[in-house]
């Protein structure tokens, strides 16, 4: 007679591993029985201690998990599988345009327009788009044309506006996408979507991912970074803050650590007044010796990471202020970068620490650059914007191509949505507006992992809907996420009995078109 | 919480209940950095005297940017429900118990209660181990601690000036009545004592 399946006594020896249940929840009970597998072989004489070892153990792991994956011997693998297939880019730098530049301004040539200027943009374009508070009541959508000429660049022959004459210098390098597209129609919830997958906070961001899931690539600095340009007060600068960086559910040594544009770039890095570092280090000894006493008394591994961290800390203490001493820079990165960069805080400068950082090991950097916002005083802002950034992208990627770094670094540069082809407000021959567009707008990345001088995707005659190869936030998450050697499908962390995923839940594409 | 255990042994703490919140002890541009231009809170004015020295719980709260200091240490961002703190470390928070202002005050503020309470060497680091740690310091950790502090006291009476320096740290001002050397020695091993894996994580 057939027992029940899970009894111990059944002489058909069915376990729980024969029903049919979920993998997922197979590889669980496995964990699960090895230790009851474990208790039942040395249930007569397991001691508390060995009970106390047992438990030690578990926690450990868990712990190196936690801190970060580590390799396993020789396969180039860590411990969480990844990467999944090798890598094309080992690290990556986010240049990112917070407030959203103006496609149509930028990279989106459309010559017919000039044409039309003034005339009202066709309803049918529009279709059912929701349109902001800011322009939702205009009487008129009057087409506003860009008001500076295109020209083509490079062998490829891309179109570049005026406003970006060294990006121009650079195209033949580059890969654009000019049919990404958004859910998002208003920045909070577009730059989170940009940034973290998600319209909500809370989810962990891109960095976070790639640091948790890639870990670390060197000892004295920290394997993600976050640096903002300073803010020109003239421009309308949207806010951003730690939601962007954040890790979330992901523990939050996996968050951005900010290097600040003003002062010490790291906070309470310097030692107090009066101790100096043959001080601070005989206090971290005696520290660090307490601390060692404590783990042989106590035996949990919190004690240990304490230790390690209290290590990094000193460390960077020195490898902070090695990173931002600039002092060796030799004279053809100031020609590269312009004298701009030699002032902190300005992104010139952050493109430099971002090509330092590459150099040094950091997984990867993101730099903010607010003041894209631009609503109105299109023809007055939009050249200062533009020479804010221009010739420190192009110097970035320039450098790093020059210094090979660019065969395994993947360079981004993306704001979390476009701008409308309407004018926002009043349109003349002088100037006009653009208000959020979500539809469509153009990025564009360079280097590691992605085709240089392609040009991907297509808006239609307004730049206002794709017509050929939309590219979602999420396609462009899963593209990165490639490059960098991780299948996004795979690349989950369980949190409220969810599967988290940087590009769920929604299904997301690797953009095909675009990769070496 | 961290924050808190420091000024309480440290003999700073404020007992008031309630009231408006506080600014205590930020570096500078925190808030510059991510307002809007238009925003109230653009431009961080710390108070002083008590307001110092309040618990955690009624510092004021930006959420655009969080005290950096209690940022670093997981404080919920309150812009969503937090069922459960995360408990992390990082390097970023060893600096900070390290070398804010927060924590060097209150280290020296503990090395002068201390020593006010008098006794022998010895007592003294018992006093601070009942302090922090509930508990006595056992033989070997009294031994390092020890060896620290005639290290740290030949180091600042060699140089009466970082002793200075150092004892001056915070807007509470030290005990005139104990020499300064000897107050920056003792606030070195109130320090040491506070970055204890034993009192941050137990």
């Amino acid at each position: 007679m057939k027992q029940h399946p899970l009894c111990s006594d059944c002489e058909d020896k069915i376990t729980p591993m024969d029903l049919p249940i979920p993998s997922g929840l197979k590889k669980e009970w496995a964990t699960c029985e090895s230790r009851r597998q474990f208790l039942g072989r040395t249930g007569k004489v397991l001691g508390w201690a060995a009970l106390a070892g047992l438990f030690g153990e578990a926690s450990l792991n868990y712990r190196a998990l936690a801190s970060g994956p580590n390799l396993q011997a020789g396969s180039g693998i860590n411990n969480l599988g990844l990467p999944h297939f090798a890598p094309k880019a080992k690290r990556a730098i986010y240049l990112f345009m917070s407030g959203a530049p103006p496609q149509i301004d930028l990279f989106d040539y459309k010559p017919n327009l000039a044409a039309q200027f003034n005339n009202d943009m066709p309803a049918s374009v529009r279709g059912n788009q929701q349109l902001t508070g800011m322009t939702a009541g205009q009487a008129r959508f009057p087409i506003a044309p860009a008001h500076w000429p295109f020209k083509q660049y490079g062998q490829t022959g891309t179109w570049i506006s005026d406003l970006l004459p060294y990006t121009a210098r650079m195209v033949d390098d580059l890969t654009f996408i000019k049919s990404t597209n958004t859910d998002a129609i208003n920045h909070e919830p577009a730059i989170m979507l940009m940034n973290t997958g998600n319209m909500n906070a809370g989810k962990p961001c891109l960095g976070a991912w790639l640091a948790y899931g890639l870990g670390s690539m060197n000892d004295n600095l920290p394997t993600f970074v976050v640096l903002q340009t300073k803010t020109n007060p003239k421009e309308n600068n949207q806010p951003v803050s730690s939601r962007l960086w954040s890790s979330g559910f992901l523990s939050s040594e996996f968050a951005g650590v900010g290097l600040r544009s003003v002062g010490d770039p790291v906070l309470y890095l310097q030692d107090p007044a009066g101790v100096d570092r043959q001080t601070r280090r005989k206090m971290l000894d005696a520290v660090e010796e307490i601390n060692r006493q404590t783990l042989a008394e106590v035996g949990d591994p919190e004690t240990n990471s304490r230790i390690a961290q209290y290590e990094m800390a000193y460390r960077m203490q020195s490898s902070v202020p090695e990173l931002t001493d600039l002092s060796k820079e030799p004279e053809s990165t100031w020609d590269l970068y312009g004298p701009e960069a030699k002032e902190p805080g300005t992104f010139a400068y952050n493109c430099l620490l971002a090509r330092r950082m590459a150099e040094r090991g950091v997984r990867f950097t993101q730099i903010y650059k607010r003041g894209w916002d631009v609503h109105d005083n299109v023809v007055g802002n939009l050249p200062v914007l533009c020479g804010e950034t221009d010739r420190g992208s192009y110097a970035l990627v320039t450098d790093l191509k020059r210094r090979g770094l660019l065969d395994d670094t993947l360079v981004i540069w993306a704001g979390e949505f476009g701008r409308t082809v309407y004018s926002q407000g009043g349109l003349s021959q002088e100037n006009y507006g653009r208000d959020h567009h979500p539809r469509c707008f153009t990025v564009w990345m360079a280097g590691a992992g992605v085709r240089p001088g392609v040009t991907y995707g297509e808006t239609d005659e307004y730049s206002y809907n794709v017509v050929k190869d939309p590219v979602h936030v999420r396609d462009f998450n899963a593209t990165i996420l490639h490059c960098l050697g991780i299948d996004h499908n795979k690349f989950a962390y369980k949190f409220q009995g969810l599967d988290q995923k940087l590009t769920s839940p929604v299904p997301a594409f690797v953009v095909q078109g675009i990769l070496t | 919480m961290v924050r808190d255990i420091a000024l309480q042994s440290g003999n700073l703490l404020v007992r008031q209940i309630g009231g408006p919140s506080v600014k205590p002890y930020q570096p500078p541009s925190i808030w510059e950095q991510v307002s809007y231009p238009t925003s109230d809170t653009v431009h961080y004015a710390q108070e002083h005297g008590d307001a110092l020295h309040r618990r955690s719980m009624y510092t004021y709260v930006k959420r655009m940017a969080p005290l950096p200091n209690m940022d670093a240490f997981d404080a919920p961002t309150r812009d969503t429900v937090c069922t459960r703190r995360q408990r992390t470390d990082t390097p970023l928070q060893a600096l900070i118990t390290m070398n804010d202002v927060q924590w060097v005050e209150a280290a020296r503020g503990l090395a002068e209660r201390v020593i006010r309470a008098g006794g022998s060497q010895e007592q003294r680091i018992d006093r601070m181990g009942l302090i922090l740690l509930s508990r006595v310091p056992p033989p070997p950790m009294a031994a390092v601690l020890e060896k620290s502090l005639s290290e740290m006291q030949k180091r600042y009476a060699a140089n009466p000036k970082d002793a200075h320096a150092l004892v001056s740290i915070g807007e509470k001002k030290p005990d005139s009545s104990i020499p300064e050397p000897e107050l920056a020695a003792w606030a070195m091993i109130a320090s040491e004592m506070l970055n204890l894996d034993e009192t941050l994580n137990k």
